[in-house]
């Protein structure tokens, strides 16, 4: 595995709607995620954790504030040149079903010009990584779901990305799928030094991985808790978590 | 240099056609016929142009006596005009001669006109092509000669035919090539919708908006560009025939040059960039509106 620096990420007071008048996605979030960190972010629908990655990978711009990565402003850099340090996952997995999984996989690296022989190499280390070795010549169509979503990150981790971003990844699987995929990722961080960003509703899953959790609730962090926090239900409450006291490195009401 | 991102656009490209064959294939061909007729348009014209410039370099005008003058003393008074080389006086019955020459059934046409209808003629033979117009003016104001005939005379026609198949040939071709274009931007919208997935990912992966245009923009170059080559060939097949026809019809000795290379450049080139241009435009309608 090759060791690269980590990205920091920055959100200084973002406010962001996609209407004028319209209630704001998000509204006035200040953020700091360390290198090399993993945070979740939780809360319930419509709370503008989406829009958050989405300000992150150069989807939607703030309509103030700034989204600072790396120290640099998302708003200064072509959005294809921040991309090209992301690794992004969906809820959706996007494999091209005429294609294999390594080929699912090497088609990352094909799209930025990597040779075909090098793009190929790259991809079978990340299926060995996600632990899919032995069907890297299957079809997604031949694949489970949670198969499926880890071809998924490994394509999202062939070009070797300083940020991970992950949106739902889980949100299509059953539980045990869903704790598999959680593992693979958390299994890269370990031997992979990437910043690791996860939004997700699965509150098992993140009480499990003792990691940071914030928590957005009507496009402000009401909570920011680091690691060891036993929420509830399975899943999130729309309350929110259990308090710990004041939230750290966030801002909101 | 990487060359590595042209032999995936290609390959790309292969898949993409491959999806929606029967939409490739048919924007190939009106592609096709939009440029034969294009082209064909072209060849003709050329083709009218070369056989008026190679009637403007004849040096012979041929004058007819009216009825009752004496085509000797014509012929002498003929000869003073400057720029005159030679005269040759070919009287009624040589030219009846002549003409029931060409005739199998010479004994019917002499049946047919008993009392030769021909006049006596002058065949004058100028210095060069540049002396016939002032010689053509000057015979024709000699009385006594009915009518003057000249290859330049041919020519202007020829020009001025050329010219009005010019402006229809062009009016025809935009409206084909109109066709052309629509055509290959329906395709190209199609190939890029089906595509939506992989689009989703270059960009996500860090494609710039160029470099997924420059797919698209490079299959719609190809699908033009093969067009461009089936109606290249198509009308080389024309030229060749076109040349047996003329050698077979035209009496001048001589056939034009069909040249059919700066056709077959305005075929190819225009193929090309209908193709880009319909790709062009087919991108700007369908990534216009994609969300990373």
């Amino acid at each position: 595995m090759v060791g690269r620096s980590r990205l920091e990420i920055r959100l200084e007071n973002v406010v962001k709607r996609y209407r004028p008048g319209d209630p704001p996605a998000l509204d006035g979030v200040t953020l700091s995620v360390a290198p090399g960190e993993w945070v979740f972010i939780v809360g319930p629908s419509g709370a503008g954790k989406t829009t958050l990655l989405k300000l992150l990978y150069a989807a939607e711009r703030p309509d103030s504030g700034r989204v600072l990565v790396d120290g640099t402003d998302v708003a200064a850099v072509p959005a294809f040149r921040l991309r090209r340090r992301l690794g992004i996952i969906f809820q959706h997995f996007e494999l091209l079903p005429a294609r294999t999984a390594l080929e699912n996989v090497a088609y990352g690296a094909e799209v930025l010009g990597v040779p075909p022989r090098e793009a190929a190499a790259r991809a079978r280390e990340m299926l060995d990584l996600v632990g899919l070795a032995g069907k890297m010549d299957r079809f997604p169509s031949e694949l489970s779901g949670g198969e499926q979503q880890r071809v998924a990150i490994a394509r999202a981790l062939v070009n070797r990305p300083q940020l991970i971003l992950a949106d739902e990844p889980t949100g299509d699987l059953d539980p045990e799928n869903a704790d598999h995929v959680i593992r693979v990722l958390d299994t890269v961080h370990r031997q992979w030094p990437a910043t690791v960003m996860v939004v997700t509703h699965a509150a098992d899953l993140v009480s499990r991985l003792e990691r940071r959790v914030v928590r957005l609730e009507r496009g402000r962090v009401t909570a920011d808790y680091r690691g060891g926090y036993s929420p509830p239900g399975r899943d999130l409450p729309a309350s929110g978590l259990p308090a710990p006291g004041p939230a750290q490195g966030a801002s909101g009401p | 240099m990487n060359w590595w991102p042209l032999y995936y656009r290609l390959r790309d490209a292969r898949y993409g056609t491959a999806r929606h064959p029967w939409a490739s294939l048919a924007a190939v061909l009106i592609v096709a016929l939009a440029l034969f007729l294009f082209g064909g348009f072209l060849v003709v014209s050329q083709t009218l142009s070369s056989l008026a410039a190679l009637l403007e370099q004849q040096v012979n005008i041929r004058a007819f006596v009216a009825a009752g003058a004496d085509a000797d003393a014509l012929a002498r008074q003929a000869r003073q005009i400057q720029g005159v080389r030679a005269v040759t006086v070919i009287s009624r019955e040589e030219t009846f001669r002549r003409l029931a020459g060409v005739f199998a059934g010479r004994a019917r046409l002499e049946a047919a006109f008993p009392d030769n209808p021909f006049p006596d003629s002058l065949k004058i033979t100028v210095a060069g092509p540049a002396a016939v117009e002032p010689v053509v003016r000057a015979l024709a104001a000699m009385p006594g000669i009915d009518e003057v005939v000249s290859g330049q005379e041919y020519a202007a026609g020829l020009l001025a035919g050329a010219a009005a198949l010019r402006a229809a040939g062009t009016a025809v071709s935009l409206g084909f090539l109109g066709a052309a274009v629509l055509m290959v931007t329906v395709t190209m919208h199609l190939l890029i919708l089906s595509r939506g997935a992989e689009i989703r990912i270059q960009r996500l992966m860090g494609v710039s908006d160029a470099g997924i245009r420059a797919q698209f923009l490079l299959e719609g170059g190809l699908l033009g560009a093969f067009g461009a080559l089936l109606a290249g060939a198509a009308l080389l097949l024309l030229v060749d025939r076109a040349a047996l026809t003329l050698a077979r019809l035209l009496p001048l000795g001589a056939v034009p040059d069909l040249a059919p290379l700066p056709a077959l450049a305005a075929v190819l080139g225009t193929g090309t960039l209908v193709g880009l241009g319909a790709s062009l435009l087919a991108a700007h309608l369908a990534l216009g509106r994609e969300r990373p």
